[in-house]
């Protein structure tokens, strides 16, 4: 059934109203006291009638995960071909991944590998996947934002969310250049390409202008003092009370004054969670950063590994939190994936056997943590690369970027697990069956998290610029909804 | 749709209204919509026919009593009679039907012919409409791309072809449709549910509908011959009714076919109303009036055929006095208030006016110097001597200019890209306003653009509208007020327009070239970077055609439901399109900019949203529309006098402050509706009151945002409070809602606290004036309103209270920066 006149059309193929759904089902997420604040206006102006209450988690493995290495190991073939780090069989029959990734291989129910997705791009720049292509340049976490208001109107938490290292260790102090750096976090992550500012990612590191207005400017005593004043002078507003002309603006400004006086930073807040669960996601004892780096004792004399973090399993944990309190769209930056084997990268083989556990570990733990939570078919997440990485040299260990595959998997969401789609050639170089692209990637994403076919025939329940890109995208990756 | 509609459509349970308390019935009748000579034709077992018994009153209302009066038909054995007044046929012969209600009974004759010989199902008549009915191929299950499930049907059945070829020869061999066991067809036990079905339970088994699908494939699922007749237009009874608060009114729909023959579609139509607090409509079609009062449009639809039923529901209140008509706009307004009974606010008053009208014309605040001398003003023409004044300053034609550029999408594609084109094409939008352009020349001078962009400023609208598609989608929202994008791949949903009309309007625009040529590289060792190539629009002489990708046979030129037109090779087709689009008789030119108008000025279009006039989306005062469009064409375009018509009007001076009956009214302007600054104006609105101006990179120092020649000036508070992007033709680009983000802005941003520090506050502390007076002044910038007494006193004594009057008045100017009558237009 669709709208013709109104933005009510809330009813999905299933009959369930969305808005039923969420008072009755989706609220519940997270631990957080929700108030309905808001009215039914103000939640109407956003394209929240189609939102499927999904939120998703991107992680990105910064600087061209090797996809031979990771989920797609090629074990018959010879040895530069084949993965370096070996492979394991996954609870799926016939199905094998990378050898370091042995604790997601016992859950491989839980997920889908992509096996023929490229990201078409050979650099160390993530727009071209995180974008999708599409015609705003904006990444999707961006798009999601513009699309649901950029701060989630129930729990003031920002709805485009990048989680750094320094997101959970703020003392950190990594070298601010290099591939995968904050710099590069801030110019090609954060920004919102044609949407602006308004919907760039929330950087809990540093102060963009949304945090900036976050934080209370003014000491609490004059801010409350003002509070007071302000409601003696705005008489207006009683006299046009009735007529609901001004319906949510009240919600609005009392809600302003919840999130600057609230601890939203309590979101932010690791310490509150269980310490035996922070143990089962840290990943600090799979390497000591600082041997890595100049001084420590692995350091090789050449290479400053100080781009290698160890901090994985609490940024999975971080991201876990924030889409619980309410947040749509996080992306969490892990970085190290450039893999040369020369001056300033280790080659692929030592490269894995430091980065490679740790991803291991953390996402099982997320996916665990998130089924036993019964959050699975709420949370999506993502794990890719901004490519892949060419055939290895035998001498140096090393490989070049490419772009023909990239590593993909995808859990959650509701969409169909524990599948292998697609298939490379026998170099694990070309995919040798329908490829798929960071546009499939983005139609995918969307499709999850809004009902885009309603979008479709009443394209005014999204802003104009939404419907625009969800009504011209690239078909989705149709084995996940089979 | 599923459950609720499901259960509507088998047990017809509605609550009809009694007649107690009513005044005595006077009379009663039978419509069907279709009736002839007092008799009725049913053929065949899969026909069937809904009527409704009306009774009119003593003193002269009508009531839809077809739920509870007595219905019978002698002989019994011809038809049945459901609940809800439908009638099925049961066996060949002739009967009466008969309601009786209160002593009063009304009758028509039934033939019922072909029962045991029925004509063929028509695929294309029936099917497809019961497929639409029951959701089956709405976007979100089988009519969605590649459909659901592996059955595929085509969008809302706009391609019965396709749907034939789906339903039946696809599904040959399968269990789909078995032609041996109808009722074990998966098309069937899926539909009710028996086999599960994510779409759950939709046809009852019972039902006339699902009677239907079953004969249709016990028929041998039946395709359309070519002499098939088709359906040629429906029509909804009836037409208009006025209800009384939660009175129901059953509506009829009947098709009339090519052969002459009609039948009854009420139970395949699909029906929806525009404003559900005004009433609300079943899928079985019945009205009932809510508890507002108001006037709606019920939209029927039966595939490609609409029909719009008006209801309207009035509060009956007498209007004991209206304030003075000043124009044409009073009258029609006011007329329709007195037909709903809806008693309008008081006026505003001089001070209110002064601040709406000077935000609505000039987009910013009136001066202090403006409001000491408007408030003073005894002259009674002072009101139209304010708007003549306010459209002759230099901020009318910047402020409009604004509002045009962002729908005409003046952009840089980047904020980094050179800013001469962009800032052509505004001075040109900003000129032609100031010297106030007819706007028939104006978009004239748009739509046939040739040439260089430094020559022909309007060049510059081709950057971003190049593709055929985009010229046809944005001229005919822009101009039209018609949204064609739906009929670029199919068949408009909620409009006549077919492929046909999309690609007769694509040929106007395909004897067009738009050169854009990259910035040329410097080459290596060379000083300078060779000059760009300037952007540049020609036309190409040839056949103008474009070519409809389902028929693949080209289409003429063909303005909107006007004749083929033939235009010479040398022609430019364009000049023959704005020539259709500008003449005085054009439906849509004229009527389109009075809306646009008038949505800028009293908030809410007559049709809303203002660029979507589809025939489904009817004006809430068509006599006003019509009156407007009329007085533009009379006045040969005059923009100036359009707005001043409007702002003069006693309609627009009405308070926004509700009486004790119209607060729930936003749609018959009985008063004001209030609505938040735009953007720019806010933005210029605080940096008038704080003393401090926002700097623009690029731009001269003292540059008001209403000013800026495009929106790619990069600026946090604009980009918060939804400045448009100026990507598409959409007015809905300019966002004017409210976030949580746009109230942190200004409740707590270093930004605006700087603002509020550094300016006024401070001088404030020096200027010697009593504390009284300088309140009084604030008060008069940011209200255009003297402050009041007991404001006055609570403000001075906080002053006073504290040790520090800086921080003090720092605090004051921030409260009078974010109360709403200060962000609002009111």
């Amino acid at each position: 059934m669709i709208s013709i006149f109104g933005n009510e059309s809330t009813r999905t193929c299933f009959g369930v109203n969305r808005r039923e759904f969420l008072r009755v089902g989706g609220l519940t997420l997270g631990g957080l006291t929700l108030s309905n604040l808001l009215s039914s206006h103000a939640a109407a102006s956003t394209g929240a009638s189609v939102f499927k209450d999904k939120s998703v988690v991107l992680l990105f493995l910064h600087g061209g995960a090797p996809q031979v290495e990771t989920f797609d190991p090629k074990p018959e073939q010879r040895e530069n071909i084949r993965s370096s780090t070996g492979h394991v069989q996954t609870n799926l029959p016939g199905v094998r991944i990378g050898g370091t990734f042995p604790k997601l291989a016992a859950m491989a129910d839980r997920f889908t590998i992509v096996r023929s997705f490229g990201s078409g791009f050979g650099d160390h720049d993530p727009r071209p996947v995180l974008t999708g292509g599409n015609r705003l340049r904006a990444p999707i976490g961006s798009l999601v934002s513009r699309t649901l208001g950029n701060v989630n109107p129930q729990t003031g938490l920002p709805s485009n969310i990048v989680v750094v290292p320094e997101s959970v260790r703020p003392e950190l102090v990594r070298a601010q250049e290099g591939v995968g750096q904050l710099n590069d976090v801030r110019t090609q992550y954060v920004p919102a390409g044609n949407l602006g500012s308004n919907d760039e990612a929330f950087l809990p590191t540093g102060g963009r202008a949304l945090i900036g207005s976050l934080q209370l400017r003014l000491e609490r005593n004059r801010f409350e003092d003002r509070r007071r004043l302000l409601a003696q002078v705005d008489t207006f507003r009683r006299r046009l009370d009735a007529t609901g002309d001004l319906a949510g603006l009240d919600a609005y400004q009392r809600q302003a004054h919840d999130v600057l006086l609230r601890d939203i930073a309590a979101a932010f807040d690791l310490n509150r969670e269980d310490q035996r669960l922070i143990d089962r996601y840290d990943t600090s004892r799979y390497f000591v950063m600082e041997n890595y780096q100049r001084g420590g004792p692995l350091f090789n004399g050449r290479i400053c590994q100080s781009i290698w973090t160890n901090l994985l399993g609490k940024q999975m944990l971080l991201a876990r939190r924030l889409c619980e309190a309410g947040s749509r769209f996080v992306t969490v930056v892990d970085s190290g994936w450039d893999m040369h084997g020369n001056a300033n990268s280790m080659g692929v083989p030592a490269g894995m056997q430091i980065l490679g556990p740790q991803v291991d570990h953390a996402v099982a733990a997320f996916l665990e943590d998130v089924h036993q939570r019964g959050l699975s078919d709420k949370i999506v997440l993502i794990v890719t690369s901004e490519m892949g990485r060419g055939q290895r040299n035998n001498t140096t260990g090393g490989s070049e970027h490419w772009g023909d595959l990239t590593p993909l998997l995808i859990a959650g969401g509701g969409l169909r697990m524990g599948q292998v789609i697609g298939e490379s050639d026998r170099a694990g170089q070309r995919p040798v069956t329908r490829r798929y692209r960071p546009e499939n990637l983005l139609t995918t994403v969307l499709q999850t998290m809004f009902d885009t076919s309603e979008v479709r025939v009443n394209p005014s329940l999204v802003p104009a610029e939404i419907a625009n890109v969800m009504n011209n995208g690239a078909p989705p990756i149709a084995e996940l909804f089979a | 749709m599923s459950r609720s509609i499901l259960a509507a459509l088998m047990s017809f349970v509605a609550v009809a209204p009694t007649l107690a308390g009513d005044p005595a019935l006077r009379s009663l009748r039978i419509d069907t919509g279709r009736t002839k000579d007092g008799s009725l034709q049913l053929v065949g077992p899969n026909s069937w026919q809904q009527i409704v018994v009306m009774g009119e009153t003593t003193d002269g209302k009508l009531r839809d009593l077809t739920r509870t009066a007595k219905l019978s038909a002698s002989p019994e054995n011809i038809v049945d009679i459901k609940s809800g007044g439908w009638i099925i046929p049961r066996g060949d012969g002739q009967t009466t039907l008969t309601a009786t209600i209160a002593g009063k009974t009304a009758s028509i004759k039934i033939h019922v012919a072909q029962m045991a010989a029925p004509p063929a199902v028509s695929f294309s008549n029936q099917v497809v409409p019961t497929l639409t009915k029951f959701g089956c191929n709405g976007g979100g299950c089988h009519g969605k791309s590649g459909g659901q499930k592996h059955f595929a049907l085509s969008l809302f059945g706009f391609e019965p072809g396709e749907d034939f070829e789906y339903l039946v020869k696809e599904a040959r061999g399968g269990r789909r449709i078995l032609y041996s066991a109808p009722d074990s067809s998966l098309l069937l036990l899926k539909a009710t549910g028996a086999m599960a079905h994510s779409g759950g339970a939709r046809i009852d088994a019972n039902s006339p509908h699902y009677r239907l699908l079953r004969g249709w494939i016990a028929q041998g699922t039946p395709g359309d011959s070519t002499k098939a007749p088709t359906v040629t237009r429906i029509e909804a009874s009836p037409r208009s009714r006025t209800l009384d608060f939660a009175e129901e009114q059953q509506l009829l729909v009947v098709a009339h076919l090519s052969d002459g023959s009609t039948m009854d579609v009420t139970g395949l139509a699909q029906f929806e109303v525009n404003d559900r607090d005004v009433c609300e409509v079943a899928t079985t079609g019945i009205v009932s009036a809510g508890r507002r009062a108001g006037a709606a449009a019920v939209m029927v639809r039966c595939q490609t055929h609409v029909d719009v039923v008006e209801i309207v529901v009035p509060l009956g209140k007498t209007i004991a006095k209206l304030p003075a008509a000043t124009n044409f706009v009073d009258d029609l307004v006011f007329k329709k208030l007195k037909q709903l009974g809806l008693p309008p606010s008081e006026l505003a008053d001089d001070a209110t006016y002064l601040r709406r009208v000077t935000i609505d014309i000039a987009g910013r605040l009136p001066t202090l110097e403006e409001t000491k001398t408007f408030l003073a003003d005894k002259d009674a023409h002072r009101h139209e001597k304010l708007v003549d004044r306010l459209l002759a300053s230099p901020e009318y034609a910047y402020y409009f200019a604004g509002k045009w550029g962002a729908v005409l999408r003046n952009r840089r594609k980047d904020p980094k890209d050179e800013t001469a084109p962009t800032f052509a094409f505004h001075k040109w939008i900003k000129t032609s306003l100031e010297m106030n352009k007819p706007f028939d020349h104006f978009a004239r001078e748009i739509l046939t653009a040739t040439g260089k962009y430094t020559d022909t400023p309007p060049a510059v609208w081709y950057r971003e509208v190049r593709e055929v598609s985009a010229l046809v989608e944005d001229s005919a929202q822009l101009f039209l007020g018609q949204r064609m994008v739906c009929a670029r791949c199919h068949h408009h949903p909620y409009e006549k327009w077919s492929q046909e009309d999309y690609y007769g309007l694509a040929a106007f625009f395909t004897r067009l070239e738009v050169k854009d040529p990259p910035p040329p590289k410097k080459a290596k060792g060379a000083k300078d970077a060779p000059a760009k190539q300037m952007l540049e629009v020609l036309h190409k002489p040839g056949q103008a055609q474009a070519q409809n990708p389902r028929t693949r046979l080209n289409v003429a030129p063909t303005g909107l439901g006007g004749a083929v037109l033939k235009i010479a090779a040398e022609d430019d087709p364009r000049v023959k399109f704005v020539d259709w689009m500008t003449r005085p008789d054009n439906p849509y030119f004229a009527r389109t900019l009075a809306n646009r108008y008038w949505k800028h000025f009293l908030g809410r279009g007559l049709v809303e949203p203002e660029d979507d006039m589809r025939i489904t989306n009817p004006p809430t005062n068509p006599e006003l529309l019509d009156a407007l469009a009329k007085h533009i064409v009379d006045t040969k375009f005059d923009l100036k006098q359009l707005i001043r018509t409007i702002c003069t009007s006693t309609t627009y001076r009405l308070s926004a402050i509700p009486n004790a009956h119209n607060e729930d009214d936003r749609q018959n302007y009985s008063r004001f509706l209030p609505r938040r600054l735009f953007a720019e104006v806010l933005l210029d609105s605080v940096d008038d009151v704080t003393g401090s101006r926002t700097a623009f990179k690029g731009l001269p120092a003292g540059t008001r945002a209403i000013q800026l020649p495009d929106n790619q000036f990069d600026n946090y508070f604009l980009n918060v409070f939804g400045r448009p992007d100026s990507s598409s033709a959409c007015e809905c680009e300019r966002s004017n809602d409210s976030s949580l983000v746009q109230w942190l802005h200004l409740l707590n941003s270093p930004d605006l606290q700087a603002k509020i520090s550094k300016g006024r506050a401070a001088q404030l502390v020096k200027d010697k004036r009593s504390h009284q007076e300088k309140l009084n002044e604030l008060y008069l910038l940011a209200y255009s309103r003297p402050i009041r007494a007991e404001e006055s006193q609570k403000l001075q004594a906080y002053l006073e209270r504290s040790a520090n009057v800086q921080r003090a008045y720092e605090d004051v100017i921030w409260s009078l920066l974010n109360t709403k009558e200060f962000s609002f237009n009111h």
